[in-house]
């Protein structure tokens, strides 16, 4: 048992040091689009039951904007991005060069700049996984509601609970100008990848490149 | 003034694109949210060029290509895309994009790049 903890807990900081990567790549692509200085970083990784997700969820539960993806290929992992409305509102003013406070309700170009935003990061993360280990991944078109993030989170792993009991968070937080923001993304690895299939993945990518 | 297609779905990338275009003297023609549209507005408008997003619902846009380069084997695309992955980006290199754009993009860019494949 103390075998399969410590296994678990080394696979867990080889999840860190992967995503960790990606969201510097995501920060400062996210800093650029909204030309404001902005970064992800990881508030936590935590394995939970699903059937006792939702009362951690309803602890904090808000209207946001949410942007889901599936990330497909050799490494799976879901894709969250949540934020709330007046952020998605100060967003919209940013993305569309706009004085901040113009966007009074939420409206379309609330709900696509959101969707934009969580399709540029879940892109700059998968990019970044393809680059360091030579992976084949592919994200979906993103997918967009408007709802408590509660409800999005339970509705969006509705297909994992069908196959397991468990799910693993990588939970983000995002700090704009030195100020946290209430705008979480999740990513959901299906799997946790261990020592061996990175070990794989990067002797085929220097393989790759001493063929170059 | 060249005529210019746009497909994405998201909207605001179709609202910057639009502006950014439009400052630049081109005349957007038309706007579709996924492949599909894409090929219908293409054969409709008979656009000078198109930008193509790659990842779309319905249909994405690496299908959209193969589709319009069926129809008119001359159609100038460029693809504007958030996937900076080799594979993808080689892959519509050679079936017949002009160009490929990685999102967030800069105006600059996009103009520089539409003048060289209108001009060329």
């Amino acid at each position: 048992m103390d075998q399969l903890k410590e296994n678990n807990s080394h696979n867990y900081n080889l999840l860190e040091v992967v995503f960790k990567k990606a969201l510097a790549k995501a920060s400062s692509i996210f800093s650029k689009t909204l030309k404001v200085e902005a970064y992800f970083e990881i508030y936590g990784i935590h394995e939970h039951k699903i059937s006792t997700l939702a009362d951690i969820l309803y602890q904090d539960n808000q209207e946001v904007i949410g942007v889901m993806v599936d990330l497909v290929g050799e490494y799976k992992f879901k894709f969250l991005f949540m934020s709330g409305i007046e952020n998605s509102k100060n967003f919209t003013d940013r993305i569309l060069k706009r004085e901040l406070g113009t966007t009074k309700n939420l409206d379309l170009y609330c709900t696509s700049t959101i969707q934009e935003l969580g399709n540029l990061l879940s892109s700059s993360i998968s990019n970044a996984l393809v680059n360091i280990f030579d992976m084949k991944i592919t994200p979906s078109p993103p997918m967009v509601a408007c709802d408590y993030s509660a409800t999005i989170f339970q509705e969006y792993i509705m297909d994992l609970a069908l196959q397991k009991d468990t799910i693993i968070i990588l939970e983000t937080k995002l700090n704009i100008e030195k100020t946290e923001t209430k705008c979480p993304m999740y990513l959901l690895p299906i799997n946790v990848p261990t020592k061996n299939f990175m070990k794989k993945h990067w002797e085929k990518k220097n393989e790759k490149n001493i063929d170059r | 003034m060249k005529k210019i297609l746009i497909a994405d779905d998201a909207l605001i990338i179709r609202v910057m694109l639009s502006d950014i275009l439009a400052g630049g003297g081109h005349e957007v023609v038309g706007q579709a949210q996924n492949g599909i549209e894409a090929i219908a507005k293409y054969k409709e408008l008979q656009p000078d060029l198109i930008t193509l997003d790659i990842v779309m619902p319905e249909m994405d846009g690496i299908a959209a290509l193969e589709e319009i380069l069926k129809i008119s084997p001359e159609a100038k695309i460029i693809m504007i895309s958030a996937i900076d992955q080799k594979e993808s980006l080689i892959k519509a290199i050679k079936l017949g994009a002009r160009d490929y754009i990685i999102k967030p993009f800069e105006n600059i860019r996009v103009l520089a790049s539409v003048k060289k494949i209108l001009e060329g």
